[in-house]
């Protein structure tokens, strides 16, 4: 069967653009060099290129972020929120930046001064390999891996290694319990967070981001595994009334093409969870519970150091956020079924443009789709951060071994069965009876594990909760 | 408290397997007395096996400002301000307790309308002490949101202490025999309105925190007492009250004008964490009730009424000396209606000899004011009983075997206060 | 335990002693105190006024036990005194037949010729509170009054407290030791005699 559906006219090259051939070319010239361009440099120079960009992406993403979190607490507790340093308060991150930048890195006497200097490189360092990974337009992806979910998950635990050799680095009681607490809480949340992201797998057939991606878009609602159908439609719509009647023709959106809509809204549930967990952020943030641990594992830590720490928790908030969008909400697509940039309303609109001016405008679009779609699931972190009170450790790990994990394994199940049989949900109007009797089957099997686990956990909840009230 | 680990003369090498096993090392944490939740300065040595308390002692003496020794090298009146710093977040309490010590040992007379605004007060400060309590005890648990709503309220009550008082924090209000100056014009209907608004803010509490599954995973069967512990280590307040004791000296042993009000005493029946957060809870909305009832009772009402009545009589005075009448015909103020019983002469105010225990219920338990007059404008002795200072005790009690995250929700529910703890 | 406090004491004393020979006591002067304590038998100079026996003081009479009687205090609140002799035995009637089961507060008071401590009680059941005063024994200089840990473990704290600041020294007490003050603090500084120009204060302010 072909697993990869998106085969090489789909994938947009990763190879380097032109320009930058002949620009190496001149230099070459200019510097009296005679040999041609080696292919290697040029390979490297555009990585280089790629990855700065992301970089300063990444850089630009956390600023705004911060300014986000803390305008969005300011408003779910009343208050007003940074507004003084430039207009609407914009500035302000940038001057904590600036300030953090300026400050002194101040280190004990007894601080392990290797570990304690490796710690938030180690810690920074995935957080910012995630954006190379993170699909944002069907152009703008760092590096399309044919293996990217795989790699995503062994990257990501690294940044746990940094918290624990900067907690045991900086000699400091409260810095290594929240580096021992972190370790124990990123084993416990890694697993049902992979085991989500294998549901992901099994069902799209793919670990390429990118084909993720797009199956959630292109894929015919009957048939979710077969060659895609290409039925873009952005093509035939050519006048205003056609716009809006695609507009309203809500059973054509390719929103019910998501993963979360047509198979795995459990694997959203227990990836966002365990995402959350993934970069401590509450309920979740043991490792640096203020007021218990002072500040966890980066209480040792000031200026510069410190705002590693910092940058690459948001960071890591965004590409996690970015990851639930690409497994489970579409990604970069439209969730209408067309792109509002790639219409031939627009292209008669405005005859004289180019064409890749338009190719540009729906790579922007994608990337606007995108982000949006990010920052609602980063609102979401942010309002959970507003509402929830900590978790204490036990609970966090029971939450995890006895009720995230379990579900997971049932969510697996139930896709194997899905898998196997190779349901698909019925179009409108087909014969749902007999002639599908794969989809009455593994309705039921999906029914009876979810609900056998729903009663199933209820019920220890509920005697959890008894011997509790008892216990009291 | 307990001295009772044994260092070992060599400690253990941590890691190497013994016959038992690995060996491990205990962690001692010092705890404070810098630290975010230890409400003030409070060092706890806390010696932790994995996460779970072994041993705790909680040092205190950090905040010690020696306001009992002031006491006896100032005269009464200089000594009245310092009292507001024994316990900034109900310092009314404070003030009530010296001031009627004073009071009952030199036979003042208080007038009701006095003795109104001073339980109006008191309960305000009960309030915004909860309040703050709420806040903080949440944040403790790493809610932040609550902490800001909790404010809010409580700042609209701060600015009528401000009316009244002049001030936001160090009150200073109450006097011997009196206060310092009656209510503002209008200020009752104020302070009605703050409060008839009180218990919907209460209910958007209990709907964030009450019933959050979190919240009560934390808290619920977390720091069990029963009323034998409580008594052992002195403990009053809520956290008596938490394990179903029906003590609130407010009913018990009425001081102040209590009897005539109407409220009821909220009583837990686990001794638990989240037991003590619920009888606060509705200690607040009690606490409003009796505002609510005092507000309508205070002789003399509005004072725009006893400004009025001040005014007829100097008028009749006047006229009466005017047209030679004569002088116990004229309307005479109603004694109720009076700020100050009789002048004292606060500058050479000696009180007679005696001693009196004035004992009432702050909002973190038992509060007393022992104070001892030798008939000189000093006193002998003035000692402080804080209810923090008892409750602080059960501490160690509280959390060996329990785990250290447990500090945060045991420690904030006992509502300890450290300039009270450290006088 | 205790070869630690024995620490603590040894410097302590010989500042006391420095002390009393640096600075003579200038207390006759000053009129005694007039609330006069229970037993106030080191001051023969005014007769204590006669006190009806309250409800608490009548009952320790009847259990044999030796109170003096000192009336209500402005609150009235019933108190009593007691020898450090009888403390004990008198605290287990009051704790086992007249339910006073929350020890409220252990004050310490100085008096200049003696210290007493004064013991707060409250009863949950009658809701009564009464006081209990108890004169320190004073032997080589120093105070001595027997801790009532074993009948109000509540007393714990105060009883520190008391040491502390008044210094006496509760016998039986289980960790007497410092607690608002330093460890190392030299003199008792809610003693008469401790004021702003103590020479213990040069250590202290160190």
């Amino acid at each position: 069967m072909n697993m990869n559906p998106l085969t090489s006219e789909q994938v947009v090259s990763n190879a380097y653009p032109q320009w930058l051939v002949q620009l190496l070319d001149a230099l070459f010239r200019f510097l009296h060099i005679q040999a041609d361009v080696p292919q290697a440099l040029i390979l490297l120079l555009w990585g280089v290129i790629l990855f700065t960009m992301v970089a300063v992406l990444a850089q630009v993403a956390v600023i705004w972020m911060v300014f986000l979190e803390r305008n969005v607490l300011a408003c779910m507790t009343q208050r007003k929120g940074p507004n003084r340093v430039g207009p609407f308060g914009l500035l302000q991150t940038l001057a904590d930046g600036i300030k953090l930048l300026f400050k002194e890195d101040i280190m004990h006497r007894e601080q392990d001064k290797l570990l304690s200097t490796l710690g938030p490189a180690i810690f920074f360092l995935p957080c910012f390999v995630f954006y190379g990974l993170i699909p944002f337009s069907e152009a703008l992806q760092g590096v399309t891996l044919p293996a990217g979910a795989l790699f995503i998950f062994a990257i990501s635990s690294i940044s746990v290694l940094g918290i624990v050799i900067s907690g045991w680095g900086s000699n400091n009681k409260y810095a290594l319990l929240g580096g021992m607490r972190s370790a124990a809480q990123a084993i416990s949340y890694e697993i049902p967070l992979i085991l989500a992201v294998l549901g992901v797998v099994l069902y799209t057939g793919t670990m390429n981001l990118r084909d993720i991606v797009d199956l959630q878009f292109f894929a015919h609602p009957t048939s979710t595994m077969e060659p895609i159908a290409r039925n873009y439609i952005g093509a035939s719509i050519d006048s205003l009334g056609a716009f809006f009647g695609q507009l309203a023709n809500i059973g054509q959106w390719s929103l019910w093409r998501w993963n979360v809509l047509t198979m795995l809204p459990v694997g959203c549930l227990i990836f966002f969870i365990c995402a959350i967990a993934e970069v401590n952020r509450i309920p979740f943030d043991l490792p640096e519970a203020e007021s218990e641990l002072v500040s966890g594992y980066n209480t040792e830590y000031s200026g510069m150091k410190f705002a590693l720490f910092f940058l690459a928790e948001y960071a890591a908030l965004f590409a996690m956020c970015a990851f639930t969008v690409a497994f489970f909400f579409g990604g970069y697509h439209s969730p209408f079924g067309f792109y509002i940039s790639d219409t031939a309303l627009l292209r008669n609109a405005l005859p004289q443009m180019p064409a890749e001016i338009f190719t540009m405008l729906k790579q922007l679009e994608m990337i606007s789709w995108f982000t949006l779609k990010t920052y609602f699931f980063i609102f979401v972190a942010m309002w959970w951060r507003a509402t929830l009170p900590r978790l204490k450790p036990d609970q966090l790990m029971g939450f995890s071994w006895k009720f995230l994990l379990p579900l997971a394994l049932v969510n697996i199940f139930v896709i194997t069965f899905e898998r196997y049989w190779h349901i698909a949900w019925p179009a409108p109007g087909q014969a749902v009876l007999f002639e599908n009797w794969q989809f009455i089957a593994w309705l039921a099997i999906a029914l009876v594990a979810f609900g056998g686990f729903a009663i199933l956990s209820s019920n220890l909840l509920n005697d959890k909760l008894n011997a509790r009230l008892s216990n009291r | 408290m307990s001295t009772s680990t044994q260092t070992p003369a060599f400690p253990e090498i941590p890691g190497v397997l013994t016959e038992q096993g690995l060996s491990t090392n205990d962690l001692v944490v010092n705890i404070g007395p810098q630290h975010p939740s230890t409400h003030g300065v409070l060092r706890l040595i806390t010696t932790l096996n994995g996460e779970v308390v072994k041993d705790m002692e909680p040092v205190i003496g950090y905040l010690h400002r020696s306001k009992e020794k002031m006491g006896e090298t100032r005269s009464y009146f200089q000594y009245q301000p310092t009292i507001d710093r024994v316990e900034y977040l109900s310092s009314f309490y404070d003030h009530y307790a010296y001031v009627t010590a004073i009071e009952k040992i030199s036979n003042l007379i208080v007038p009701r309308r006095v003795e109104y605004i001073r339980m109006i007060t008191m309960e305000l400060n009960r309030i915004t002490s909860h309040l703050l309590w709420f806040g903080t005890f949440l944040m403790d648990l790493g809610a932040t949101s609550p902490l800001f709503y909790a404010f809010r309220e409580r700042e609209a009550i701060i600015k009528l202490f401000e009316d009244v008082t002049g001030a936001r924090m160090m009150y200073n209000y109450y006097r011997f025999g009196g206060v310092n100056a009656d209510l503002p014009v209008g200020w009752i209907n104020q302070c009605l309105k703050v409060v008839n608004d009180l218990p919907k803010a209460f209910d958007e509490y209990e709907a964030i925190v009450t019933q959050n599954p979190i919240v009560l995973d934390r808290t619920i069967g977390v720091g069990k007492l029963t009323k034998e512990d409580c008594l052992k280590y002195g403990v009053t307040g809520p956290t008596l009250r938490s394990t179903g004791v029906s003590l609130d000296l407010r009913k018990t042993n009425p001081y102040s004008v209590y009897s005539e009000v109407d409220f009821d005493v909220p009583l837990g029946t686990h001794g638990d964490v989240y037991d003590r957060y619920m009888i606060r809870v509705q200690e607040m909305r009690e606490s409003v009730k009796i505002i609510q009832q005092a507000l309508k009772q205070i002789p003399g009402g509005d004072t725009a009424n006893v400004a009025q009545k001040e005014k007829e009589i100097a008028e009749a005075t006047r006229l009466a000396k005017e047209q030679g009448l004569d002088p116990t015909n004229i309307p005479k103020m109603d004694p109720d209606w009076l700020i100050q019983g009789q002048k004292v002469n606060l500058m050479v105010f000696k009180p007679a000899a005696g001693e009196a225990m004035s004992l009432l219920e702050s909002p973190r338990g038992f509060l007393g004011c022992y104070l001892i007059s030798d008939g000189s404008p000093k006193a002998l002795r003035v000692k402080w009983r804080g209810a923090s200072f008892s409750n602080l005790s059960i501490l160690p009690h509280l959390m060996i075997g329990n785990m250290y995250p447990d500090l945060m929700p045991i420690f904030g529910s006992l509502d300890v206060i450290l300039p009270e703890v450290d006088r | 335990m205790s070869e630690e406090s024995a620490k603590q004491n040894s410097p302590e004393e010989k500042a006391e002693t420095e002390n009393k020979a640096a600075a003579p006591p200038k207390a006759d002067a000053e009129k005694a105190p007039a609330a006069k304590p229970a037993a106030s038998t080191a001051k023969p100079a005014e007769a204590p006024p006669p006190r009806e026996p309250g409800e608490f003081g009548k009952s320790l009479e009847q259990a044999g036990i030796a109170v003096t009687h000192l009336g209500k205090d402005a609150m009235g609140i019933e108190a009593i005194a007691l020898s450090t002799h009888d403390l004990l035995k008198g605290a287990e009637h009051l704790r086992d037949k007249c339910a006073f089961d929350l020890l409220v507060s252990c004050s310490s008071v100085d008096f200049k010729t003696h210290r007493q401590s004064v013991y707060h009680l409250y009863s949950i059941n009658q809701n009564k509170t009464l006081a209990v005063k108890v004169d320190a024994e004073t032997r080589d200089g120093k105070d001595y009054s027997p801790s009532v840990y074993p009948i109000w473990p509540a007393c714990d704290w105060h009883e520190r407290e008391s040491y502390d600041l008044m210094g006496i020294h509760y016998e039986g007490h289980p960790n007497l030791q410092r607690i608002l003050m330093p460890v190392d603090w030299l003199g008792h500084p809610l003693r008469k005699d401790y004021t702003v120009d103590d020479p213990r204060l040069v250590w202290n302010e160190r």
